[in-house]
């Protein structure tokens, strides 16, 4: 396994999470729907929207897993959000970034993973939009427009939450 | 996936209720170059959009029932070659028959995806001439 880099504005990242004061709050229905929506659209067990936060990433909204929160050094997401596309993981077990991952090989048995990121409109990237599958799966084209479009709905719901709070 | 030329993309209206399904066929087709896509909510919204913009194809939504289908019916008769697709929680024989009468392409019956939305945008400006938007 091969634990994601800190990304070099870690320190802004984290501050840009902070500020949306989301980090523990309960359940809310206008993330779990866009999260079911991308489980039902990709027909996947698992769907999260995930923060990345210092240590860990905690899911605002999860349909599949049995935790709210995992080490950020075992997450998927932390990776993703080093990039500029979405992250896709056809097959874990043949990455060496998460073949012998606890997630991998042990609950919730991911395979595929498909992170679009959750970049606020200022630059920082706070976490994902992500998909899940316990197979080795492909994601097209159409597919990944698709998720981004429903990142695109999430980071609309941040920034409006951002725009309320400040 | 049809690429169309850019700057003449087809027109297409969306009368949908829901915000979600709205938002990601937008910019699904947007970001896939298949048309530039207007929302409407509601049909009322949709009309005014009808009037104050040529359309090349329209996907509405039955959700608003005999006041949809009067809608399209209008349109078939004042565009005849307008393409035009439809959404629906459920369809009898009776409205299956009508939408084959009016020339509707497609019905896509929910709970559908997003995929077969977008792939129903893209047969819609599939016959489309070239260039529709700067033809008409």
């Amino acid at each position: 396994m091969i634990t994601a880099p800190i990304p070099s504005d870690e320190e802004i990242r984290l501050q840009a999470l902070r500020d949306l004061l989301l980090l523990d709050t309960p359940a809310e229905e206008r993330f779990d729907r866009i999260t079911r929506f991308a489980m039902n659209e990709f027909d996947v067990p698992i769907a999260t929207v995930s923060f990345v936060d210092r240590d860990r990433q905690w899911f605002k909204s999860q349909f599949g897993l049995d935790s709210i929160e995992t080490p950020r050094d075992v997450s998927f997401c932390g990776h993703a959000i080093l990039e500029r596309q979405t992250l896709v993981v056809p097959d874990a077990l043949r990455d060496e970034r998460f073949l012998d991952n606890p997630m991998v090989v042990g609950p919730p048995w991911v395979r595929f993973y498909a992170g679009a990121v959750l970049r606020m409109p200022w630059g920082p990237a706070v976490g994902t939009l992500c998909i899940m599958d316990r197979r080795p799966r492909q994601i097209d084209r159409l597919g990944l427009n698709i998720l981004c479009s429903l990142r695109d709905l999430v980071v609309d719901e941040l920034v409006r939450r951002e725009e309320a709070t400040s | 996936m049809t690429s169309s030329v850019h700057g003449a993309l087809p027109q297409l209206l969306l009368i949908e209720p829901d915000r979600m399904v709205r938002s990601s066929v937008t910019s699904v087709c947007r970001g896939m170059d298949l048309a530039q896509v207007h929302q409407a909510a509601t049909l009322a919204i949709g009309q005014q959009m009808l009037q104050a913009q040529r359309m090349d194809a329209v996907l509405a939504s039955l959700a608003e029932g005999e006041a949809a289908l009067a809608l399209l019916a209008r349109l078939r008769e004042s565009h005849p070659r307008m393409q035009m697709a439809v959404m629906a929680t459920s369809a009898n024989a009776a409205i299956v028959q009508q939408l084959k009468a009016l020339g509707i392409r497609r019905l896509l019956l929910q709970p559908f995806k997003i995929r077969d939305v977008v792939l129903t945008v893209e047969a819609l400006c599939e016959v489309l001439p070239l260039n529709a938007a700067a033809a008409q």
